[in-house]
């Protein structure tokens, strides 16, 4: 075969394996796409972060279906052109082919080679030191005419707890738990930590997860590529994926991903206090909330006695759709049933165990957790009776939480 | 005990039947006892750890189930996991290794006789004594690879721990025994004529695996010790708030790890690279490229172990080393594969149950390595690690693969073992049933973890997407129950006395272990032969080489061999080695030193330790020349 010839055939291979890719990079993301009912693909990534990790999954998803249809017919022909049909005699004793092993050695070495160079150079990007602002068609970052980024990135502190997620956005003095914002056009850079166990951040649809580490801080960040509409939140939903104990697959958040503005709108509300139409529901709230020792681990803005850092902070948990780190959808029926959201809340507080197990302290001292339980609960059961906390204190505590809204709740 | 000569005198006719009885077989030393005892007790532990992937799989069968408790789930995972590795596949490989390896290299027993039973009996108090938690409502439920600090007496209070960390280390020391004494027995007790590069396929991969076990284990040994610092004395290795790091323990634990995924899958090559050159009535294709492939796979093995740690953020530099080194298993790996489809090329391939079971081998194993490429590079593995994705990668490699290689190992040695013909209708629905069971399954998996469902999940949420794939797979895991029992059965009735009689040399094969009576009496060659090629045997019967067989070199018996006797200490040194490992029990969890408890288990070590020192001491002082 003369030069030429070998040229030609290369490229006719490169062309199929190109157009065999690029109907992958079409088919695959078809295979399950983000909708509702299939909220975890990871195969349709809205961020560059994730489809840097795309590009390189379909081809390798290419490559090795070729090869694996490749081997899978020559074994199939090897079966049947070879089965024993009762002629007499052996075959003949072949030993071995010198030829035929080195190129069964190269072949895969040339598929490895063809795959790692993709692979090393998205691994430094995915890695890359994280952009300080937003950029323009140029890769270079927007600077303001006071010589800052003028869409600075959206720095987010990110810890694993047992087992719900606190979020905390580092230059803009805001906290949240389970559910958090980002904005559409700047980076969102993560810092993820621990102060538990070892937990696992991942939102397949923004790209890979990272593990948070106590004692460690993991870093990703991503733009979203997706351009999200003002005033239509686009809802992302993420999961713990490393082990952490008793209630781990119970263990998810929710990222609404909003408009710029609408981002900005987002920040300006949160930093100030929830306002309450009825200042009644605040006072009743405040002081149930006091007095079952509430404030004791739960922080809410708004609320001078309310600092704690050990559970969740409850600010705005109106806003938020689902309870118990995202496993209790609030609004099955959408945000007009209030009186569902009220039980699901109601059963919460009162038995937190029976939405996820393992939440509160159990009668089992081996199963305990580092020191949660409930103030209020004196026999220690794990579940709030009425002579323990009684039903009215827990409607108050209800209104109170559910009345602190944004312009921003989760559909 | 009688001398061999009056042994002989009295039982001339049935010359090779050792003494029965229960007693026997806990004193003996003899190499095909061990095996024996090995294969059935992990093919106990294999059910076992089947009943609990059963109750994942129901678990999962519908989203946001409650059939069993999220407690009890996280048991079920971490105790399948634990009991298929340490005490089905990696022992049933070792039923094999002590059956075959003395009889494959022409030898009478291994090299340390009294040793392996010590190996055996470590492995089966280690067994139980995990297994034993449920007896105390205390299961292990930190996962099999149990990561820090998850499982420090801040998180994990309670002895749940204890019983997987402490069993663990009971089983690594039984291993690591067993690695040197196949290492020695490799290498001293080869027959006259046996050079390396003629021992069989499966003896060559035995021997990279005990390579692997004594230079791994102890790699989780460290860890387990730190571990038990941890919880015991109170320090500090693996607890961050007083400088300790968590992902010491993961490093040691995939150093570990990573090797025993080859100790896992090469004892099942080598079964392949017995059987299918057999029933396709040729030689291994290219067997000094598989051997060199499976030293490769072993060395390469110990460079890869961080791509189970791609998420934890070790940086672009070694993310990309160990993606690279992962990649590169894939080249060993290819050759092979070709080397067994054209072993079978050219050849006349029957289809008989063992057979049937390699070959699925080599298709489902492709599955499973290909798969394994994937998320060898960690931009891919960033969105499948810790999803189903992992979970079907691995069963393709470890039922498709391992467990599919063993099976075809039991259905192709158990003539030799126990002089019977396994029935070859209910092997052949066996294998149809493990067929499908293991595709259905698994393949779903696939798709599971593309959408995203976290492993190791108690619930998953509904209207996700995700219930018809788990459906699937728990109706295929019914079909892997139905395939386990049918063989199950096959090996009762086998065990009974079902099934004609094999002769010496039932599938025509190539290797001296065939050349002897089935089953192998206790000295297994009355002559050792001299070999003079890979084929020995072959070559004797189809080639006119020169004789090997003991019919023709030996004669009929009786013979007068005189053998190593049997001994009660390996099992006396087994219980008070355990012993001195379940001592650590009453300290632990407390998360700090303390002084009573440690002085608890000061009293029960000491004199246990003191007790299995004496044990060693009598076994020194014993006269075990053979007789």
């Amino acid at each position: 075969m003369s030069t030429s010839s070998v040229h030609a055939w290369l490229r006719r291979a490169m062309a199929v394996v190109a157009a065999a890719s690029l109907a992958g990079c079409d088919a695959l993301p078809t295979l399950w796409p983000a909708k509702d009912g299939y909220p975890y693909t990871t195969t349709d990534p809205i961020s560059d972060f994730g489809l840097l990790s795309q590009h390189i999954y379909v081809t390798i998803t290419v490559v090795v279906c070729v090869v694996f249809v490749l081997v899978s017919i020559l074994l199939a022909v090897t079966l049947i052109k070879f089965a024993d049909r009762g002629t007499p005699g052996n075959p003949e004793q072949v030993h071995g082919n010198i030829t035929m092993e080195i190129g069964w050695t190269i072949a895969p070495i040339g598929i490895v080679l063809f795959l790692i160079v993709p692979t090393i150079r998205t691994i430094f990007l995915q890695q890359d030191a994280a952009p300080i602002g937003a950029k323009d068609e140029n890769g270079q970052v927007l600077m303001g005419e006071d010589g800052k980024p003028l869409r600075p990135a959206v720095e987010i502190k990110v810890i694993g707890r047992r087992w719900w997620w606190q979020f905390e956005y580092v230059n803009e003095g805001i906290a949240t738990s389970n559910q958090f914002a980002i904005p559409d056009d700047r980076p969102v850079s993560l810092f993820l930590t621990s102060d538990t166990v070892i937990h696992s951040f991942w939102a397949p649809r923004i790209g890979g997860k990272r593990d948070a580490i106590p004692g460690r801080v993991n870093r990703i960040w991503f733009n979203l590529t997706k351009d999200i509409a003002q005033g239509q939140p686009d809802h992302i939903r993420g999961e713990c994926a490393e082990y952490c104990g008793e209630a781990h697959s119970l263990m998810r958040f929710e990222i609404l991903g909003l408009d710029g503005a609408d981002f900005d709108k987002w920040v300006s509300e949160y930093k100030v206090a929830p306002t309450f139409a009825d200042a009644s529901i605040k006072q009743k709230g405040e002081e149930a909330f006091s007095a079952a020792g509430c404030t004791g681990c739960h922080a809410i803005s708004g609320f001078a006695g309310a600092k704690g850092t050990q559970g969740p902070n409850l600010t705005f948990l109106g806003d938020r759709r689902f309870l118990a780190a995202g496993i209790k959808d609030m609004y099955p029926n959408g945000r007009a049933d209030q009186a569902t959201a009220r039980a699901v809340l109601t059963q919460w507080i009162t038995d937190p165990n029976s939405i996820k197990p393992g939440t509160t302290k159990s009668a089992n001292a081996s199963r305990a957790l580092d020191g949660m339980n409930i103030p209020a609960d004196a026999n220690g059961d794990g579940i709030l009776q009425p002579e323990e906390l009684a039903p009215e204190k827990v409607d108050a505590i209800v209104s109170y939480l559910l009345s602190q809204t944004s312009s921003f709740p989760l559909q | 005990m009688s001398t061999a000569a009056t042994h002989v005198a009295t039982h001339a006719h049935v010359e090779h039947e050792e003494e029965t009885g229960l007693w026997s077989w806990i004193t003996t030393v003899d190499h095909k006892r061990i095996g024996k005892l090995y294969l059935i007790s992990s093919l106990l532990f294999f059910a076992l750890g089947g009943l609990e992937a059963l109750m994942i799989r129901m678990q999962l069968f519908r989203p946001e189930n409650n059939f069993i408790s999220a407690q009890f789930y996280n048991e079920m995972f971490t105790m399948h996991a634990t009991t298929m590795v340490f005490l089905a596949i990696m022992p049933m490989s070792a039923a094999f290794f002590n059956f075959l390896i003395p009889l494959q290299i022409g030898a009478r027993d291994v090299a340390f006789p009294r040793m392996n039973a010590l190996s055996f009996w470590l492995f089966l108090f280690g067994g139980l004594f995990i297994n034993a938690s449920f007896l105390f409502h205390a299961a292990p439920d930190g996962g099999w690879f149990g990561y820090a600090n998850l499982t420090g007496s801040k998180y994990s209070p309670g002895h749940s721990i204890d019983f997987w960390m402490l069993g663990l280390a009971i089983l690594g020391n039984s291993s690591m025994m067993a690695g040197f004494n196949f290492i020695t027995t490799i290498l001293n007790l080869r027959a006259p004529g046996m050079t390396l590069f003629r021992m069989p396929i499966f003896t060559w991969m035995s021997f990279v695996v005990q390579f692997l076990v004594v230079m791994s284990f102890p790699m989780i040994t460290v860890g387990l010790i730190l571990l038990i610092f941890d919880r015991n004395y109170g320090t500090n290795f693996y607890f961050p708030p007083n400088g300790g790091d968590p992902l010491l323990w993961q490093h040691l634990f995939w150093l570990f790890g990573h090797p025993e995924v080859y100790i896992l899958i090469l004892p099942a090559m080598g079964i392949v690279s017995e059987v299918l050159p057999v029933f396709a009535r040729k030689p291994l294709f290219g067997a000094p490229f598989v051997i060199f492939s499976g030293i490769m796979i072993g060395f390469v093995g110990f460079g890869v172990w961080s791509h189970h740690m791609f998420t934890v953020g070790l940086g672009p530099v070694a993310d990309s080393a160990f993606s690279t080194t992962t990649m590169l298993i894939a080249v060993p790996t290819a050759v092979k594969i070709f080397n067994w489809i054209f072993t079978m090329w050219g050849g006349k391939i029957s289809f008989k149950t063992p057979n049937l079971f390699a070959i699925t081998f080599v298709f489902l194993f492709t599955i499973g390595g290909l798969s394994g490429v994937m998320h060898a590079s960690p931009p891919i593995d960033l969105q499948q690690q810790d999803s189903y994705f992992i979970v079907a990668h691995f069963h393709y490699v470890l039922v498709g693969g391992a467990l599919m290689g063993l099976f075809s190992g039991i259905y192709f040695y158990w003539p030799k073992m126990f002089g019977r013909m396994l029935n070859e209708r209910l092997g052949q629905i066996s294998w149809a049933l493990f067929f499908i069971g293991i595709n259905v399954t698994f393949f779903p998996m696939h798709f599971l973890g593309a959408m995203g469902m976290i492993r190791r999940s108690w619930q998953y949420p509904a209207g996700a997407g995700l219930d018809m794939y788990n459906q699937m797979a728990t109706v295929g895991s019914l079909f892997i129950f139905f395939a386990v029992l049918v063989s199950f059965i096959n090996f009762a009735r086998g065990l009974m006395g079902h099934g004609e009689l094999a002769g010496d040399d039932p599938w025509d094969a190539a290797t001296l272990e065939w050349s002897i009576p089935s089953p192998p009496p206790h000295y297994n060659f009355a002559k050792l032969p001299t070999v003079h090629s890979d084929r020995p045997f072959w070559d004797e019967k189809h080639e006119g080489g020169p004789a090997v067989s003991q019919a023709k070199i030996a004669g009929p018996g009786p013979h007068h061999v005189a053998m190593p006797p049997s001994s009660y200490w390996p099992i006396l040194v087994a219980v008070f080695q355990g012993l001195v490992f379940v001592a650590f029990m009453p300290g632990s969890g407390s998360g700090a030193f303390n002084y009573d408890a440690f002085l608890k288990q000061v009293m029960i070590q000491g004199p246990v330790a003191l007790a299995m020192l004496f044990c060693i001491l009598a076994w020194v002082r014993e006269d075990d020349t053979p007789r």
